[in-house]
């Protein structure tokens, strides 16, 4: 129960118990050395009535000296110690009386004792003024009666009986004295033999229990030192690394400044150049526009010369049609030729001229098929011209289509490109507000750095002391772990 | 029809001017008219043999004018029913009915698809024992009617067949016409063949 307890609580224990048995201790004590004290003034009460019996005594040997010395010399003188006895002794059996309170046989005692006293003291004045008056011989029969000595005697039986018992009780009362005093040493020295036992024992656990709880903890603390003192040794080589790369970046960073920089004044010139981009690509735009006129009347007139082609291949057909008549009547000439020929060639002489007529008509049937021949072959020139022609028209027409597309295109291209251009200028704008804007980003982070780099350094020299602490706890816990365990070899080796 | 244009026109396929062409014109009529103002007998004389320029199949061939009576195109030839190959039909000519014989056919030729354009007409007079022929002879194309020197036939007991091989006894001699050397197709022979098949 008591192993969780903190030191202040088994501290404050320790010391309630020593607290609580210093005051049993002490109480003891007190009481007993009241029980002397009180016991030791009895003592001394007693030795006062002693004195004062003893006093009233000799007050009464003085008065007696004092008379009888008068009486016999009748010098005055003598009467002083007759006057000093005779005054004190009222005050002093009346002192003696207010002792013996307490005691009613001391009382009873003085009771007794007073009227001897007065009986005494008037004898002794009696005698004293007779010899004033000189009747020495009255005097002389008053002592020869012997009342003087009879009253001594009995006073002195009653003193002593008075200090007999005065004694038993100063005797009864210092063996008190001496019980008490006995009492209370021995209360002294078993109470602190038994409060040093317990305050041994207790202090002797309690060493113990903090002992252990704090080289536990020192033990705890010593291998806490050690990994803070590893940390701070890491720290501090984290930090030079990062000292090291803080001064990289910082160079960097410098290098991305100049870089922005320049980034920002080749968006200023793209944008430039992308502004008389656009003029030139609406100029391009307006030439092609102008070009795709051009092109639209090329198409229509390349189509009227198609329209032309191909009404001359029509003509040529229609001439090979008629030329198909010429050669088949050419044809039919020559075959009534040659039938005339052989029909001549049966007849006589007449048939001869006949027959020359008629070589004269195959002759020229020959030419005209020739020439028809020749004409056809013209006329398959012509048609196959005008084909080409039509053809190559076409494919011209049909290129003069595809350039009218593309220029079209181009013009779309164009329009696209004046877009795409006035985009790009926007980008570029604020591609140059983004890097100047970039740029001041950079000079802040540059700041921010050198501010690292400053705070860097700073912590290194901070992760120094925290080394140097470390270290200084290490041999303060190992210090510590000396103070609160016994140095054995083994203690000593883990300390270290 | 090429064999005029070879002797008097300008080779087929030049271009001609218009310069040319009327020059060509002017010439032409001058010829003409020449022919008409030269005496008939300087023109006998020169004894000129007309010969017809033929070709079957891909073979060129020639024909004598005086051996045929006449030359025909695009008629109408009726055909017939016949065990005979070469015949082809009937045709009306001149208001006789004349058998229509394929030329080629008869000379060896496998038969064609259609029946030919052009057609001969031959005749051979009844002699001994055999009546008289009057046919018609097919061919598939008429090149040109040309007149030829003597000398320029030449004489062969057979002449060889252009391709080779085939009978020989229908053509007789060669004639250099039309810008090359032709066989001479010999028309009685050929009548012989056709009597024979007759009988």
């Amino acid at each position: 129960m008591t192993d969780n307890w903190t030191f202040g609580k088994k501290i404050a224990a320790g010391f309630a118990l020593a607290f609580l048995l210093l005051t049993a201790i002490g109480t003891v004590a007190y009481r007993s050395i009241s029980t002397l004290t009180s016991t030791s003034e009895w003592v001394t009460h007693t030795h006062e009535v002693l004195e004062h019996i003893a006093g009233v005594l000799s007050l009464a040997k003085d008065a007696e000296t004092g008379q009888r010395g008068y009486v016999i010399t009748g010098d005055e003188a003598f009467l002083e110690p007759y006057e000093t006895g005779a005054g004190g002794i009222p005050a002093m059996v009346k002192e003696l009386r207010k002792l013996t309170a307490d005691n009613p046989s001391q009382q009873k005692r003085i009771d007794a004792a007073e009227p001897i006293l007065e009986a005494k003291l008037a004898e002794l004045k009696q005698t004293v003024d007779l010899r004033r008056k000189g009747s020495i011989d009255e005097v002389t029969r008053i002592v020869r009666a012997g009342e003087g000595k009879k009253f001594m005697d009995e006073l002195r039986k009653i003193l002593e009986q008075m200090d007999n018992e005065e004694r038993t009780l100063l005797k009864q009362r210092a063996e008190e004295v001496a019980a008490a005093a006995s009492g209370a040493q021995a209360t002294i020295i078993y109470g602190t033999l038994f409060c040093l036992l317990c305050v041994t024992i207790v202090g002797t656990l309690i060493t113990r229990s903090l002992g252990s709880q704090i080289g536990s903890s020192v033990g705890q603390i010593q291998s806490s030192s050690a990994e803070l003192q590893a940390a701070a040794n890491q720290q501090a080589t984290a930090t030079r690394e990062q000292a090291t790369a803080m001064s990289e970046i910082s160079t960097t960073i410098n290098e991305l400044l100049a870089t922005s920089r320049q980034i920002a004044e080749s968006a200023q010139r793209v944008a430039q150049i992308a502004g008389q981009t656009a003029g030139a690509a609406r100029s391009g735009d307006a030439t092609v526009a102008t070009a795709h006129e051009s092109i639209t009347a090329i198409r229509r007139q390349v189509d009227l010369i198609v329209n032309h082609m191909l009404e001359l291949g029509k003509k040529s057909q229609q001439i090979g049609a008629v030329l198909d008549i010429v050669a088949e009547l050419a044809e039919q000439t020559n075959i009534l030729a040659i039938n005339a020929t052989i029909e001549a060639a049966g007849a006589s002489e007449a048939g001869k001229r006949f027959a020359v007529v008629a070589d004269e008509i195959r002759k020229l049937a020959d030419r005209v098929a020739g020439s028809t021949k020749e004409i056809r072959g013209l006329i398959d020139d012509v048609r196959s011209s005008v084909n080409t022609t039509v053809m190559t028209t076409e494919s011209g027409s049909k290129a003069v289509d595809a350039g009218a597309r593309q220029f079209s295109e181009v013009a779309a291209a164009f329009g696209q490109i004046a877009g795409l251009v006035s985009t790009t200028t926007e980008a570029a704008r604020e591609i140059e507000l983004s890097t100047k804007q970039q740029a001041t980003a950079v000079e802040q982070v540059n700041v921010a750095i050198t501010s690292a780099a400053q705070a860097t350094k700073e912590t290194e020299a901070s992760s120094g002391q925290t080394l140097q602490t470390a270290v200084e706890l290490s041999g303060l816990s190992r210090a510590l772990l000396r103070i609160v365990q016994p140095q054995t070899p083994t203690a000593a080796r883990a300390a270290e | 029809m090429s064999a005029g244009a070879s002797q008097n026109g300008t080779p087929s396929g030049q271009p001609a001017d218009p310069v040319a062409s009327g020059g060509r014109a002017s010439a032409l009529r001058r010829q003409f008219d020449a022919s008409f103002a030269m005496a008939a007998a300087e023109s006998a004389a020169e004894r000129l043999d007309g010969v017809l320029a033929i070709r079957l199949g891909q073979d060129p061939y020639a024909l004598r004018l005086t051996e045929i009576l006449g030359l025909h195109a695009d008629r109408n030839i009726v055909p017939v029913p016949s065990p005979v190959a070469a015949l082809l039909g009937i045709v009306g000519l001149r208001g006789k009915m004349a058998p229509v014989y394929d030329l080629g056919v008869l000379l060896g030729y496998p038969p064609v698809a259609q029946s030919p354009r052009w057609m001969i007409v031959a005749d051979a007079p009844p002699s001994a024992g055999a009546v008289g022929l009057f046919v018609g002879l097919a061919f598939e194309v008429f090149e040109a009617h040309v007149r030829v020197p003597p000398a320029a036939f030449a004489q062969s007991e057979a002449a060889e067949k252009p391709g080779g091989g085939a009978p020989r006894q229908h053509l007789r001699g060669t004639v250099h016409a039309a810008g090359m050397l032709r066989p001479l197709i010999q028309m009685a022979s050929v009548m012989e063949t056709i009597r024979g098949n007759k009988r």
